[in-house]
């Protein structure tokens, strides 16, 4: 693989492998740290991807750092202040859906709000496939693959968090 | 298809159980219509319903962040600065070696070859100077043997020179020669020894026997 290349494999990827660091870490500057030695560590295995594998690999890469990342800092899963700013940091610069009324905008980014809020109350290893599967739309066998699971266990994963989301849900509607 | 719900009316668990798999159309034709009906009557259930599908719009909703720009040139930068990837050495000192300088791989070879000549070269000298060094603890150690054969040979001689009286030569004249000449002989096999490759032991056993009590034991 050319520098050439693999920088044109950077550019298509870098948003994506990026994103879920975010959303594993829940810090820009650490999500942009883990992306980076993603793709460092990407360059100096490069003999070793392949063109149809290289989205798992890198996946499969960030999560671990991320994973990694978490140990370190001993994070906490229940947000702080300070994640409560980049939540809504995100939700303000990245939403662009038409809203039709201003009641359904607040209720919407409400619920969006605490979705994503819910969404950081999962354990990371469950998050990680909620992202991988709602965000970046991969396929079952996609996620099988990055975790080297069956597409069954996945599957049930992705059912379980599901519903573990409605019951965090439900518990903050409450509040 | 999962099939995990009997074919009568379905509980409010086991409908709450299946509900995501429900959403995602997962589950098999007749228990996808057992919950239909469920859902249908039971409105603690269409709640829980309806929150789901709140949850799945939400989650296809959620914001979608964008890389930041400085993410691509600090990689392309990284590529630029170590075209042929880190070394471990680069993580204890992040700075480009000698090495990543070498670009061609026939500026890499001649490298390589000049520093195992280099490396060769002082093998051979190395050797070199040992094989002197034994040379030379050889002769030192051969001279100091010959000396001290030397210095016996002469002890005995002197010795036995001393005992002989010109009266008694012709009586005692064989025995005195044989046994100057065993001595002279013994210091001579020494000698040769020297030169050989003769064990220590024995040739410590051949110095034994030269000495000045086995010589008086010959002559009684």
């Amino acid at each position: 693989m050319t520098e050439d290349e693999f920088l044109e494999l950077v550019q298509k990827h870098q948003t994506r492998i990026y994103r879920h660091a975010l959303y594993l870490l829940k810090d820009p500057e650490d999500a942009k740290d883990m992306t980076q030695e993603t793709f460092m560590k990407a360059w100096e295995h490069r003999s070793k991807l392949r063109r149809e594998t290289v989205h798992s690999w890198l996946l499969k890469c960030v999560q671990n750092l991320c994973f990694n990342q978490l140990k370190r800092r001993k994070f906490q899963v229940h947000l702080s202040e300070e994640n409560g700013e980049t939540l809504e940091m995100l939700l303000h610069t990245h939403s662009h859906q038409p809203n039709p009324s201003p009641d359904e905008i607040l209720a919407k980014e409400e619920l969006k709000a605490l979705v994503h809020r819910a969404i950081d109350e999962l354990p990371p290893a469950t998050r990680a496939v909620v992202i991988m599967r709602e965000l970046d739309e991969m396929s079952f066998k996609e996620i099988a693959e990055v975790l080297g699971q069956p597409e069954g266990t996945v599957k049930s994963t992705v059912f379980r968090a599901r519903k573990k989301l409605r019951q965090i849900l439900s518990r903050l509607l409450e509040k | 298809m999962k099939q995990n719900i009997p074919a009568q009316a379905i509980s409010c668990e086991a409908c709450e159980a299946s509900m995501e798999e429900y959403l995602a159309g997962e589950l098999d034709t007749a228990t996808d219509s057992f919950m239909a009906i469920h859902l249908a009557t039971c409105e603690k259930c269409q709640r829980e319903f309806q929150l789901a599908q709140a949850i799945n719009e939400a989650l296809t909703e959620l914001p979608k962040p964008i890389a930041p720009p400085d993410i691509f040139s600090e990689v392309a930068a990284y590529v630029q600065t170590y075209p042929h990837g880190r070394s471990w050495v680069h993580r204890f000192f992040p700075i480009p070696t000698f090495w990543d300088i070498l670009h061609s791989p026939l500026l890499r070879v001649s490298v390589l070859v000049c520093f195992i000549g280099i490396i060769m070269f002082g093998i051979h000298r190395h050797q070199q100077q040992v094989t002197i060094e034994q040379a030379k603890s050889s002769w030192n150690y051969a001279m100091s043997k010959m000396q001290y054969a030397v210095q016996r040979t002469s002890v005995v001689v002197n010795d036995r020179f001393a005992t002989l009286k010109i009266d008694d030569a012709p009586r005692r004249a064989l025995k005195p020669t044989a046994n100057i000449s065993s001595a002279i002989h013994r210091s001579l096999g020494i000698l040769n020894h020297l030169t050989g490759d003769v064990p220590d032991a024995k040739r410590s056993q051949n110095l034994d026997t030269v000495t000045p009590n086995n010589q008086g034991g010959n002559t009684q």
